[in-house]
């Protein structure tokens, strides 16, 4: 039996893709060369971070095939299904994007030591000044609370997104 | 710094001619520098000023220059004195050259924005930029800021659009 692949043309896609798919299952969400492509192309970066996120909790596998044929000198990009790992609910739902999550947990996870704002500056290698507007980002939509004594960390609504 | 050599010497009891430590003579090779930075490297004066052999201050002074602490100025041939520039921070010193505007000469709205950290204070300095009547500088406001500012229902995408910061 023939077996098609199939594609994924946005976060969106992939995320419904990912919520139902059975392990082994697989797309090819961007062909071409992902590192120059998303650049200047900010929902392939949103795609690729998200399956990034989900390759580091197992929950995908990503993959890229060269290909060389006639006036093409790329990969195609594949993440396939695995049937194990996690993936965060907010996530496979299109509650946060892959970064708003990284920075989230970021800032649960940092040590008591740190600021809240260089956990997220650290985790998502940006500048000082993107990473207190990300906080404040995180701080206008509930997620974060001042917590007297320990800085700012996650109010409940924070903590269920990062779930 | 001319002068300080003789205040180490007197500080740290060093006497000319008996035995010092490196890290005693590298104070007073630093202390003998004038205001350029250079002090004279003579290898047969440091060492009768340090109770050293001329070898062991030759050492001493190509592990300086190694280490990048001293840069040595290539002596012509002839009687004429060696001397070397003392690094004293992260580079060498360059005289009284100077690079680039002032802080007075910089215009008003090339100065860097200083806003403050907190989320909560910063949501509101950045509201108040917006809404109040000075103009906003270009880049000012980052996408990121422009979302939290419009979720958080501190400014209205109309005020943003008025002040010319893209929403």
């Amino acid at each position: 039996m023939a077996v098609f692949r199939k594609t994924v043309a946005d976060t969106a896609h992939f995320c419904q893709w990912a919520a139902a798919a059975p392990p082994g299952d697989f797309v090819v969400y961007h062909i071409g060369n992902l590192g120059k492509d998303r650049i200047g192309n900010a929902a392939l970066h949103e795609l690729a971070d998200t399956v990034l996120l989900l390759s580091e909790a197992g929950f995908v596998m990503g993959a890229q095939y060269p290909i060389h044929l006639a006036g093409i000198a790329g990969a195609s990009y594949a993440a396939t299904r695995t049937g194990r790992g996690w993936a965060p609910q907010s996530i496979l739902h299109r509650r946060l994007t892959a970064q708003t999550w990284r920075a989230l947990n970021a800032v649960h996870h940092r040590d008591s030591w740190m600021s809240a704002q260089r956990a997220i500056r650290d985790t998502l290698s940006c500048p000082d000044g993107i990473a207190a507007d990300i906080l404040c980002a995180l701080y206008s939509e509930g997620w974060v609370i001042d917590a007297p004594g320990k800085g700012w960390c996650l109010s409940p609504t924070g903590l269920r997104m990062l779930t | 710094m001319i002068g300080k050599a003789a205040e180490i010497t007197k500080a740290l009891d060093l006497v000319p001619g008996r035995r010092w430590s490196r890290a005693a003579a590298w104070l007073w090779l630093v202390g003998q520098a004038d205001g350029q930075g250079r002090a004279e490297v003579s290898s047969r004066k440091l060492a009768a000023q340090f109770g050293w052999t001329r070898a062991k201050t030759r050492r001493f002074l190509d592990r300086l220059t190694d280490c990048g602490l001293i840069r040595r100025e290539i002596r012509q041939s002839g009687p004429s004195q060696a001397f070397a520039t003392i690094c004293f921070g992260k580079d060498f010193p360059v005289g009284e050259e100077k690079s680039g505007p002032s802080a007075e000469e910089v215009a008003p709205e090339q100065r860097a924005i200083r806003a403050p950290s907190a989320p909560d204070k910063r949501l509101a300095f950045f509201a108040a930029m917006v809404t109040g009547p000075e103009p906003v500088p270009e880049g000012a406001i980052s996408p990121v800021m422009v979302r939290a500012l419009l979720s958080s229902g501190a400014v209205t995408p109309e005020a943003l659009r008025r002040k010319g910061v893209a929403s």
